[in-house]
């Protein structure tokens, strides 16, 4: 259990502390300095600076949760909200240094007006979105069961359990009770689905000074994570479903079980750990680069980022855009598309909370 | 095929985009039959209005030199369906005309404007 703990925590720590260095190369802590600058020797020293801050307070915090004597999940809670909110404070520290270094280095920087894009129709055919037609399978099965099997179930329904196998929490049998898991699990594949369609739809930025290779790096990105999202899914709805008949006791409580239990968020997060070697946009893959004299594009477009983390341009159509710092895309908060799938993740957020208690 | 869009230029975006389309074709870069990027994915890569590239579009198919298919959207037409019309024999040459006189007004030479259309033409 705690080897799991720890496993999950190493996990989500090196995603926080190593950021920088999935990040894209030409941006250094929000601000855009170009391929170049982004290798200069300062840069290379706060990214450097910025993980290894992070990694020791990460060491002091797990010790000080630790001596402590809360249980293990509160322990573990407070544990990953203190990391995120210093490595927070962390990279404000480090955007202001970083801004201090643009300044000084902006006259070498060649900024352009110009934006270069592609004539390429970005259809992901290779990926097929009829892959979640598999979770389709998992979602009626479960809603079935609980229509053939609702008279036959006891009014008290078995929700919670112990790491022993005991049943320590009862949920009186209702409608609701009955079809928590598969209501849930439709809302999750289809944010999952929207997910996927979003990959392909987000503005695609293509920088560097070879911009074939860019953009296959980016297309070998999308579609890796393109799988991923298909694989999550199925992993949601296959472990949800055995949860669903457990709950049912079609199956007992097991060490089957407490197996799944503990291993899938260690699957869940699985992926992120390949995605660090790729790289945002996958610009850490290894591909024969030709070394093109073309000159390198550098947007101004920091004024756009505030915080180097929220994007707010009301010019730009695009909802979605791939991040500055981290991995993946973040929202155009100018967009209104933006604050309504804000407000329905944190519904999503609230209504299962509310549920789960 | 890449598009460069400056945005600083006196030349509208939606003329940057018609333009390009035109000489990418002419180059061979761009293929009969070949999909154009969809309205709204075009209008967010380079981060201006969707009426821009429908602008832009909307030329192009005017001019015959792109069709819109419901499913594929965007599509350069075929050479059999780029044929030179009179309507187009005369926009073409109203253009040039107009350039050759904007030489003339800067007194360039008969010579010099042969030799300028010569150096631009051996370039497809």
């Amino acid at each position: 259990m705690e080897d799991i703990i720890l496993a999950i925590n190493a996990i989500i720590f090196s995603v926080i502390a190593f950021t920088p260095y999935y990040s894209k190369r030409d941006i250094l802590f929000g601000y855009r300095v170009g391929i170049e600058l982004g290798k200069h020797n300062e840069a290379k020293i706060l990214r450097k600076s910025y993980a290894i801050l992070n990694l020791v307070i990460m060491a002091i915090i797990t010790v000080l949760v630790w001596l402590t004597p809360l249980n293990v999940e509160v322990g573990t809670f407070l544990q990953i909200l203190f990391v995120i909110l210093t490595a927070w404070i962390v990279y404000y520290f480090h955007r202001q240094r970083a801004k201090l270094f643009l300044k000084t280095h902006q006259s070498e920087i060649n900024y352009s007006t110009k934006v270069v894009v592609s004539t390429v129709n970005r259809k992901m055919k290779d990926i097929s979105p009829y892959w979640f037609a598999i979770n389709l399978v998992f979602i009626v099965a479960s809603f079935i069961l609980g229509v053939v099997l609702y008279d036959k179930l006891p009014n008290q329904l078995p929700v919670k359990y112990d790491l022993a196998g005991n049943i320590v929490g009862y949920q009186q049998k209702n409608f609701l009770t009955v079809f928590m898991l598969p209501i849930i699990n439709t809302l999750v594949t289809g944010l999952l689905v929207y997910v996927f369609m979003v990959i392909n739809r987000a503005k695609e930025e293509l920088s560097g000074k070879d911009l074939k290779a860019a953009q296959i790096r980016s297309f070998r990105f999308k579609k890796f994570i393109a799988v991923m999202v298909i694989y999550l899914s199925v992993l949601i709805n296959v472990s949800m479903f055995f949860l669903h008949i457990q709950m049912f006791q079609i199956i007992k409580f097991s060490n089957i079980s407490l197996i799944m239990v503990l291993l899938l968020p260690i699957l869940i997060l699985l992926p992120i750990i390949v995605f660090m070697f790729i790289g945002q946009s996958g610009h850490l893959l290894k591909m024969n680069e030709e070394e093109r004299e073309e000159e390198e594009l550098v947007r101004a477009d920091d004024k756009y980022w505030k915080i180097g983390w929220f994007y707010y341009n009301p010019k730009d159509p695009s909802l979605w855009i791939e991040k500055r710092f981290g991995l993946g895309w973040t929202l155009n908060f100018a967009r209104s598309g933006a604050w309504i799938f804000m407000t329905v993740i944190i519904l999503f957020v609230i209504i299962t909370f509310i549920f789960s208690i | 095929m890449f598009m460069e869009i400056e945005f600083e230029s006196e030349e509208p975006i939606y003329l940057q985009i018609y333009n390009q389309i035109i000489k990418g074709i002419s180059r061979g870069e761009l293929e009969d039959g070949e999909e154009l990027p969809s309205v709204r994915q075009l209008s967010s890569d380079i981060g201006v209005d969707k009426n821009t590239v429908n602008k832009a579009y909307g030329l192009l198919k005017q001019m015959g030199i792109i069709t819109t298919h419901r499913r594929k959207g965007a599509v350069i037409a075929g050479k059999e369906r780029r044929i030179l019309t009179d309507y187009i024999k005369k926009k073409i040459k109203n253009e040039m005309d107009v350039l050759i006189a904007t030489g003339l007004c800067f007194q360039v030479s008969k010579e010099e404007v042969m030799s300028m259309v010569k150096s631009l033409i051996d370039k497809y």
